[in-house]
């Protein structure tokens, strides 16, 4: 009976996903036949009733069928649909559970994450029903779950980089997966021949086989590392490109291996009509993908009475696409591509915004859920009975791999870099090479081989290849991206200037192309002009819909604006940051219009979200000024002085209302953004209203009438670690009775000026009676100490004294000592937001400190523990143990110190604070000493270690006697 | 005679310096020398009738630009009535690609060099700025081509691109404040993303094949 019930719990438990994994993985174990029923299957049965109305009744109805029964419970009926929904809901909540977690997405992948909790599903189903969890049957899987994958990244496929770079990636799609296949292969088949006496019945093409399932890149596992890590783009592309097309070369070159292996000998001419095979089916997939694009381009046209149903026909067509061609035994994935390709310009014009974006949505989050479902499942196949396990076969496997990849890659790029445009650097190629992630693709091939004796080591070998390149390269590409210093992708949308201007280089290049009459790349990219022509004369006539006039919103707020303007409305601000659907039209009109691929350049493709969520925010905002929190409840102070303090100002100075003289005190001191360094004071000429402010009147250079002070920062020569320290919204010390006046003053004026300029603001604001309480350009409060503790991080400014920085450790810390905890907080130093998105390899190393740090004091005060217990020389063995514990900490601790090290001497802390603050502070100086903890650690492990082997040496001892 | 000789040599060898293909020095200095020779002055009508122009949009700026002083390298200004040569190869220098052995202090150099192009070809009345007017020309040309699209959304493209310009350079603005124009700093900091010099770049197999190419295209 407990066995219907807990579903149903479940259900209710499901809420609470997030506290407890366990939980959950107990209440899947009995249903845990989403996509391959296990063998025994709950008989069904009727639930008594869990409701108390009717309670006497309910236990009298499993005996009385006959009765008429008030409740009753028919899980068998649902089974099906409500498992599949339960583990939708499992992979939805995990993933959701991931990103509420804070930091850990910035330290490990999504998808190692997911297996993870795979694995642990996994365990716990094996645990409690002895028998194998369910696998993902390679049906479900190529039919339901990669087609939602595929299609997302065909139809977001930055098509002007893509077709850029399109030689690329095919010379890497089909020659390296080839190189690798046959690599692989062949040199398996030598392991299998040295390894006689274990591995002797594996037959070359077995190996073969093998080689071309273990070769393919995944695309899922490849895109969910490489979306968090903003690369550049054509390396993104290349990378992202050539596992989308490898996918097709690598199943086929599967079935054909398999389809030889059928046979009862191959001769030269079966592996002619293979290699023909290969290019059908390439083409073939290509060709179905075009037809059904052009289909559902056609049928989009008709939508408009039945707005509704509109997204649908995207997602039918493009399944229907891969479905036939798999019928047809083509290349589906290529047809889904080619699809969506194909059919997304005219679908986009014929479609109303709101279906546009549905379809955007719709796909997106059908792909994040069957990625999700992949991983988690990957997991939860590991866990089972048929492993077999071979240390040459699995290690050379995996070492051949990475060999054959990594020869692969360059090989092709020394080739392909004689015609490339942008050479492929070096650090792409490692990239390149590295970010050869095997997934879930490899993982359902091998499952599709005939039953032979080793099979069961080939699936083994597999889930070791996914597992290390999933967790062990996934897990450090993004900390060597940083090492590498590959170069990064632009992390704000191209502006408008971009835009036009990158058209108009290309433009300038083709026209001097064929000036110079050398048809180069931008000539031929010219020349599809004439591939445009047709499109715009025939296809697009006969694809889009006439009457269809859509008003880009460009257009609209330009009007609207405009009207603005002629009403007078003083409202309507001069200046105002472009809205993102500004530039999202601007930028459609730019892609769609000018001569070019018609393609949209989609800024980037991200994976999981819509490049318009992260600005979603702002787009609902009215087109009046922005306005954060500081400075609304200000406002009202300074509205009669709206030219100076203006509300973009980034200075919140502090303003008290008693004090006459100016406070040195520290704690007062003047906190600012991180934008600048220096705190100014605005020169009186400025306040004034007069018309020479027509000229452009605030720069933060300073303007022809507003003289230059010096910075305060590092102006002072005896500071050393002055850094200028912002402090973030959410500080502490915002209980200080104060009046923060964010204003602008952008140039500073020495100090003469200054008290003028004091006294002038003073005399203008006799209203609200304030006074200036910091000075603005005072001797600055010099030396800034930022203590990077392992639990704690602090900030403390000091004054500059000769020993400052000891006397801060040893003795009195300052009041001014501001603290955050620090256990696992990323950054060097709290600059601004706090994953930071371009240094994130310390996130890595406080994660590595914080297992080491955690275990190496388990270990020590374990050993401790022994030792204690073991005084009266009772036991060597507890002498001998806890001498071992105290070793294994001390190793613990020195690797400790060792990557602590390494990652402020060969990460560049330095480097990252002064990239982080150098544009403000161009004269920031940072120096960086190892704290008093540190030099006790280093002390502490010889210590350790020599107190370790003495106890070891006495457990030894007492052994002997 | 010989000392003549020698000068010529001297100045092919100079040009060659100065268009940066300092690779295989002395069979390029020789080429161009025959080139020279070879190739008659063209004026503006000539380039103008090159077919394979005719479908460019910005094909006005591309002419002015050959014929513009400022790209020749040499602080004079004005445009010639036709050119030669020399003043081609000029032009063309402004194209180099960067290869993996220059310099950061080169590729910033380059990277300038490139941008006073663009520069050049927008600042059509050198006064040292892009005015809104000079501005929304060019976006009207590069979208004259594409007929759907009006002289309003080019308008529209050009004033949102001003805005954005004259937002980030110039953050502060008072409200009834007016930005002029672009000056060189300020395309230079709005353009910062690009990576002008490995993308403003035609890559020509060899030396020798450019210059034969440029002779097609006079004949």
């Amino acid at each position: 009976m407990m066995y219907e019930k807990i579903p149903i719990h479940g259900c209710r438990m499901a809420a609470l996903w997030t506290l407890s994994v366990s939980l959950s993985a107990c209440l899947f174990w009995p249903t845990c036949l989403a996509l391959t029923p296990p063998a025994e299957l709950p008989q069904p049965h009727n639930l008594p009733p869990l409701l108390g109305f009717n309670s006497s009744d309910g236990s009298m109805s499993v005996d009385l069928p006959m009765a008429l029964r008030v409740f009753s419970v028919d899980y068998h009926h649902v089974q099906a649909p409500f498992e599949i929904v339960l583990w939708i809901m499992l992979a939805s909540l995990a993933k959701l559970g991931f990103h509420w977690s804070g930091r850990v997405p910035a330290v490990v992948p999504e998808s190692c994450l997911l297996i993870m909790v795979g694995l642990l599903v996994g365990g716990v189903i094996y645990g409690v029903r002895h028998s194998a969890p369910p696998t993902l049957s390679a049906d479900a899987f190529f039919l339901f779950l990669l087609p939602p994958i595929v299609l997302d990244a065909g139809y977001f496929l930055p098509g002007r980089l893509f077709f850029e770079n399109l030689g690329t990636i095919l010379w890497y799609a089909v020659l390296g997966t080839l190189w690798n296949v046959l690599g692989i292969g062949l040199s398996l088949y030598g392991v299998c021949l040295l390894a006689q006496s274990t591995l002797g019945d594996i037959s070359l093409l077995h190996c073969l086989l093998f080689g071309s399932l273990i070769a393919a890149v995944d695309p899922v596992a490849v895109l969910s590392v490489f979306q968090e890590m903003h690369v550049n783009e054509q390396l993104h592309i290349l990378v992202f490109g050539e596992s989308l097309l490898n996918d097709a070369v690598t199943v086929v070159l599967y079935k054909l291996f398999e389809s030889f292996l059928r046979l009862p000998s191959v001769s030269g001419l079966d592996v002619l009509l293979g290699g023909c095979r290969v290019v059908v089916v390439g083409l073939g997939g290509l060709f179905v993908g075009l037809f059904f694009g052009l289909v559902a381009a056609l049928t989009s046209r008709f939508t408009s009475r039945a707005q509704v149903i509109a997204p649908l026909f995207v997602f039918l067509y493009s399944y229907l696409s891969y479905l036939t061609s798999e019928m047809l035994h083509l290349s589906g994935i290529m047809a889904i591509v080619t699809c969506a390709v194909t059919m997304k310009q005219y679908v986009e014009a014929n479609v109303s915004e709101r279906s546009n974006t549905s379809i955007q949505y719709f796909l997106k989050m059908w792909s994040s859920v069957s990625e999700t479902l992949i991983f988690i499942f990957l997991g939860v196949s590991t866990i089972q009975d048929i492993h077999m396990w071979s240390w040459p076969f699995v290690c050379s496997t995996l070492l051949l791999c990475l060999v054959w990849r990594a020869t692969g890659v360059l090989l092709l790029t020394a080739v392909v870099n004689k015609l490339r445009r942008n050479a492929v650097t070096f650090r792409d190629q490692f990239i390149i090479a590295y970010g050869g992630l095997r997934g879930a693709i490899c993982f359902s091939l091998v499952f599709l081989i005939d039953d032979f004796p080793k099979k069961r080591l080939f699936i083994t070998t597999t889930i070791v290849v996914i597992l290390f390149t999933v967790f062990v390269q996934g897990m450090t590409i993004k900390p060597l991206v940083e090492l590498l210093d590959v170069k990064r992708k632009k992390r704000a949308l191209p502006t408008v200037s971009e835009e036009i201007h990158s058209r108009l280089i290309d433009h300038l290049l083709a026209g001097i192309e064929d000036v110079v009459g050398y048809w180069g790349q931008h000539y031929w990219k010219d020349k599809l002009v004439v591939f445009e022509q047709f499109n715009r004369k025939y296809l697009r006539r006969f694809l889009i819909r006439e009457d269809h006039q859509a008003r880009s919103s460009i257009l609209r707020v330009y009007q609207e604006l405009e009207r603005r303007e002629q009403r007078g409305d003083e409202e309507a601000p001069p200046l105002r940051p472009l809205l993102p659907e500004e530039m999202d039209s601007i930028r459609r009109i730019l892609s769609r219009n000018l001569q070019n691929f018609n393609n949209k350049q989609t800024p980037a493709y991200s994976r999981h979200t819509l490049h318009q969520d992260a600005t979603a925010d702002r787009t609902r905002r009215p087109l009046h000024r922005h306005q954060s929190l500081g400075e609304r409840c200000t406002y009202n102070t300074i509205t009669h002085w709206p030219q100076v303090l203006y509300p973009r100002g980034r200075w919140r100075v502090q303003w008290h209302p008693q004090s006459e003289r100016r406070t040195q005190q520290v704690s007062h001191s003047v906190f600012h953004e991180p934008e600048a360094c220096s705190p100014g004071l605005v020169h009186p000429s400025s306040l004034s209203s007069d018309r020479t402010r027509r000229s452009k009147l605030f720069s933060w250079q300073g303007g022809p009438d507003l003289s230059r002070a010096p910075n305060t920062c590092g102006e002072t020569p005896e500071e050393t670690t002055q850094l200028c320290f912002g402090e973030r919204e959410t500080a502490m010390k915002r209980d200080y009775e104060r009046t923060i006046i964010r204003t602008m003053f952008d140039a500073a004026a020495p100090l003469e000026s200054h008290r003028a300029a004091e006294r002038d603001v003073l005399t203008k604001l006799t209203d609200i009676k304030i006074q200036l309480v910091e000075a603005v350009t005072g001797p600055p409060p010099s030396l800034t100490l930022h203590h990077e503790g392992f639990f704690w991080r602090c900030v403390f400014q000091v004054e500059p004294a000769a020993h400052a920085v000891v006397a801060t450790l040893f003795t009195n810390q300052p009041d001014s000592k501001v603290c955050i905890h620090g256990y696992l907080f990323p950054l060097p130093v709290a600059l601004g937001q706090v994953p930071h998105p371009s240094y994130d390899a310390t996130a890595v190393f406080r994660g590595f400190w914080t297992v080491l740090i955690i275990v190496g004091l388990v270990a020590a005060l374990t050993g401790a523990f022994l030792l204690v217990c073991g005084v009266p020389f009772i036991s060597h063995k507890l002498y001998k143990l806890g001498g071992a514990f105290l070793i294994t900490a001390a190793c613990l601790f020195l690797f400790m110190l060792l990557l602590y090290v390494l990652w402020m001497e060969v990460v560049e802390v330095k480097r990252y604070i002064l990239q982080e603050r150098g544009e403000a502070c161009p004269q920031a100086e940072v120096s960086v000493l190892y704290g008093l903890s540190f030099m006790v650690a280093a002390a502490g492990v010889p210590l350790e270690l020599v107190s370790g082997l003495v106890f070891m040496l006495v457990g030894r001892t007492l052994h002997a006697s | 005679m010989g000392a003549s000789q020698a000068r010529t040599e001297h100045k092919y060898q100079d040009l060659a310096d100065k268009t940066g293909l300092k690779k295989k020095r002395a069979l390029t200095s020789i080429c161009f020398m025959i080139m020279d020779f070879l190739l008659p002055h063209c004026s503006r009508e000539n380039l103008d009738s090159i077919p394979a122009l005719a479908n460019n949009p910005i094909r006005k700026q591309i002419v002015e630009a050959f014929f513009d002083k400022r790209n020749q390298h040499q602080d004079e200004v004005g445009s010639f009535e036709e050119i030669g040569f020399e003043q081609f190869l000029m032009v063309m220098s402004h194209f180099r690609p960067p290869t993996l052995k220059t310099t950061e202090e080169e590729k910033e150099a380059m990277r300038k060099e490139k941008l006073r192009f663009l520069f050049n070809m927008h600042d059509t009345d050198n006064d040292g700025t892009i005015t809104l007017a000079e501005y929304r020309k060019v976006v009207e040309e590069l979208l004259s081509k594409s007929g759907a699209i009006g002289q309003e959304a080019a308008k529209a493209i050009a004033d949102a691109a001003m805005l954005e310009v004259a937002s980030t350079n110039v953050p502060h603005m008072a409200p009834d404040d007016f930005y002029e124009g672009i000056t060189f700093e300020h395309f230079e900091q709005i353009l910062k993303g690009l990576e002008m010099e490995s993308r403003m770049h035609i890559r020509f197999l060899d030396v020798d094949t450019t210059t034969m190419h440029c002779g097609k295209s006079f004949s």
